[in-house]
């Protein structure tokens, strides 16, 4: 009794600490890219800025949102992640079930062969050319097509769907339920905190690519916001490189004039791409529960 | 209301398992069949090709004259309650119940007038509103006996349906289920390999083992005239007495003593089963104090001694030895008994069964004598 008091207590501690320093892994980082993001370039340029700005300042920010058509990137941002979550896991969802049906015919080679898809890849002028020959490139499709189906995440599916039990299903279909209704209304719901963590992965890895519009898109009118940011800063890199590299021979009241620096803008940055992703968690956050499907049957 | 009609069906599970041979027979309309058989032997196989969950080897299910067999589940009029309940663990009772009716597009008038309806005859009207997570094992099935109820289907099928309630609840549901048949008609069939259950709620019992029917019948005619050992055995609680014996020219062997009896009863054993060894099954309550029994033209008689007694409220159950097996006898009094002490026990030959030793099967004493005087009548 004692032995197993102590042990549960020692668990505890373990859990704590855990949780506590994994936050911390999380938190720290965070708090030290909005101190530097909203410190003066400049002076962040000396260092020593860990979790508090030196010098308050939201110069950053305003040079972030100076960028041209930052708010059509957004659109753009936004639509390829809600059309691209919203398809993209519903097919997904989709194949997954498909998949776990015991008399599907050739349910093991089509597994295999959407598995097998994983283990290569054809590098990124193949892709490309294949993108090119499709007429995806420089449209905004470019960026839910290709990545409506990610092989991880169907598995991942699918194992969640196989744990599904079974006789639930079974009872749908004789109360009257077709096919797709029993998905519909039956599978999908028993399998919102899956299909939460799979929309998530989907929603993020959207929102942060800035990839597919830097190399398949030309026009600025499709660069979703993680790619305008990405070439900003890129620019402004280089910007502040030659203006410290060459700053024997320029007037210094011209650099002066720079507060703005790579690395303070960099963060800024982030900041800006992420803080819409913050801002949808806690509205996720409500499908990551526990035993959905107690009570459905005797265990 | 329905007919229905299972023509020699067959399930060959796909590592050549074969979970049910030949499985015939014929169910009339309103009747309540229980299938009945220890685990293993085929009974929710034999249901759930009924309802369409499990494809069919071989053989044919016909409701109403209607061939079922490529019927999707939702095509059958059927409503099923599982095993394991499979409730819909995201709805709530109300929806729970009323699924199936929405699924077939009732008015929304009428699936709330049939699920208050059956909530009342479940007592299940205040668990409306909840979630299946957020009842007790006993709510939780009298949910998914109210998801079935309230379809007013053709066919109810029931896979043991009280197989996790405790005792008190199972009882009362028990009675609750008989009610409803009562009430409702429908033609049931209800999976159980409790015995209990199957005596008390059955039209007709159909004993299963290892795929295959035993025997079909009332209760009353399984429990007196068993078809074979396995029904023997396997119906009445505490189980039949299973007896080795050899007959011979002035009496029966049991083990080591001699029990000698009427030579008309010999003539007969001689004759109608032309056989020596027999074994023969005599429920517990066909074995009583020698003084407590009615003078019968058979009888035979028994000294033993008292290994155990059990005090089962109003009756009680004596242990004994023979033929080094135990057997048990179930006497209607509260007497005291004594480890030890010695009692002379009656058997009523009339009572008794008699089994072939080689295959298992009932030999019927009586059924001979008759078909032996018609022959004589004839002849
Ligand atoms: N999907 C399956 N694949 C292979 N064999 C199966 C399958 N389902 C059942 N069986 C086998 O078929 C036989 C009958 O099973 P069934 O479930 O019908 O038994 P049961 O009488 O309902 O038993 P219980 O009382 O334990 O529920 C068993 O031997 C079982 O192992
Ligand atoms: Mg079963």
């Amino acid at each position: 009794m004692s032995n197993s008091m102590a042990g549960s207590k020692w668990m505890r501690v373990l859990n704590i600490t855990l949780i506590v320093s994994l936050s911390l892994m999380i938190i720290l980082p965070f708090m030290h890219v909005l101190a530097i993001s909203l410190n003066s370039g400049i002076d962040a340029q000396r260092g020593g800025i860990t979790f508090w700005p030196r010098e308050w300042s939201i110069e950053n920010y305003i040079e972030v949102f100076k960028q041209e058509n930052l708010m059509n990137g957004l659109f753009i941002s936004v639509f390829r992640t809600v059309v691209g979550t919203v398809v993209g896991v519903g097919l997904m969802a989709m194949a997954a079930y498909a998949l776990t049906i015991k008399t599907l015919p050739g349910r093991k080679f089509i597994t295999f062969f959407v598995f097998f898809t994983m283990l290569f890849s054809g590098g990124t002028v193949p892709y490309y050319l294949v993108l090119n020959e499709l007429n995806l490139t420089n449209t905004i499709w470019v960026y839910i097509v290709p990545t409506l189906y990610s092989v991880i995440h169907i598995l991942l599916l699918r194992t969640s769907f196989s744990q599904l039990p079974f006789s639930v299903i079974e009872a749908a279909r004789i109360d009257g339920c077709s096919e797709f209704k029993i998905f519909r209304s039956i599978v999908l719901p028993m399998s919102k905190p899956v299909l939460a963590t799979i929309s998530l992965f989907t929603a993020v890895g959207h929102w942060n690519d800035w990839y597919a519009g830097t190399f398949f898109v030309r026009d600025p009118m499709l660069k979703p916001l993680a790619t305008l940011l990405q070439e900003m800063l890129t620019r402004q890199a280089a910007l502040s490189d030659i203006l410290l590299r060459s700053s024997g021979s320029l007037a210094y009241e011209q650099l002066d004039k720079v507060t703005v620096t790579g690395e303070s803008l960099q963060m800024a940055t982030i900041i800006v791409v992420m803080i819409p992703m913050v801002l949808v968690y806690p509205f996720i956050q409500k499908y990551f529960v526990k035993g959905i499907t107690v009570g459905s049957i005797k265990e | 209301m329905a007919r229905i009609q299972l023509k020699h069906l067959y399930k060959d599970y796909i590592d050549s398992v074969r979970a049910v041979t030949d499985f015939d027979l014929e169910i009339e309309d309103e009747e309540f069949i229980v299938l009945v058989g220890p685990s293993g032997c085929g009974k929710s196989t034999t249901l759930r090709m009924i309802a369409g969950l499990e494809d069919i080897s071989s053989g044919e299910v016909v409701i109403d004259g209607k061939a079922q067999n490529n019927l999707h589940p939702k095509d059958r009029d059927i409503a099923m309650v599982f095993q394991n309940y499979a409730l819909y663990p995201h709805m709530s009772v109300y929806d729970n119940i009323a699924f199936g009716l929405k699924m077939r597009k009732t008015s929304k008038q009428e699936i709330k007038e049939r699920v208050t309806r059956a909530a009342k005859i479940l007592d299940i009207e205040n668990l409306l509103e909840r979630k299946p997570k957020e009842l007790s094992g006993g709510q939780r099935q009298r949910v998914a006996l109210g998801r079935a109820i309230v379809r007013e289907a053709k066919v109810f099928l029931m896979d043991e349906p009280l197989s996790n309630l405790d005792a008190k609840l199972r009882f009362q549901t028990r009675a609750e289920i008989t009610k409803l048949h009562r009430r409702l008609k429908t033609t049931t069939i209800y999976v159980t390999h409790d015995q209990t259950e199957a005596m008390s709620m059955a039209t007709r019992i159909v004993v299963m083992k290892d795929g295959i029917i035993q025997q079909v019948g009332t209760p009353k005619e399984i429990y007196l005239k068993p078809a074979n050992i396995f029904v023997g055995k396997f119906i009445g609680s505490p189980a039949m007495n299973f007896f080795d014996l050899k007959v011979n020219d002035n009496g029966i062997t049991l083990g080591d003593s001699n029990i000698e009896l009427p030579s008309s009863f010999i003539k007969e054993a001689w004759s109608s089963f032309g056989k020596k060894e027999l074994v023969v099954g005599i429920r517990p309550e066909d074995i009583q104090l020698s003084d407590d029994l009615e003078s019968s033209r058979y009888t035979f008689q028994l000294s033993t001694k008292i290994d155990m007694a059990e005090l089962m409220g109003s009756e009680t159950l004596l242990y004994f030895t023979v033929d080094n097996q135990t057997a048990i006898s179930k006497l209607n009094t509260m007497e005291d008994f004594n480890m030890g002490q010695l009692v002379r026990l009656s058997i009523d030959l009339e009572k008794v069964h008699f089994f072939d030793k080689e295959t298992g099967l009932r030999l019927d004493l009586q059924e001979v004598q008759e078909a032996a005087k018609k022959e004589t009548i004839i002849a």
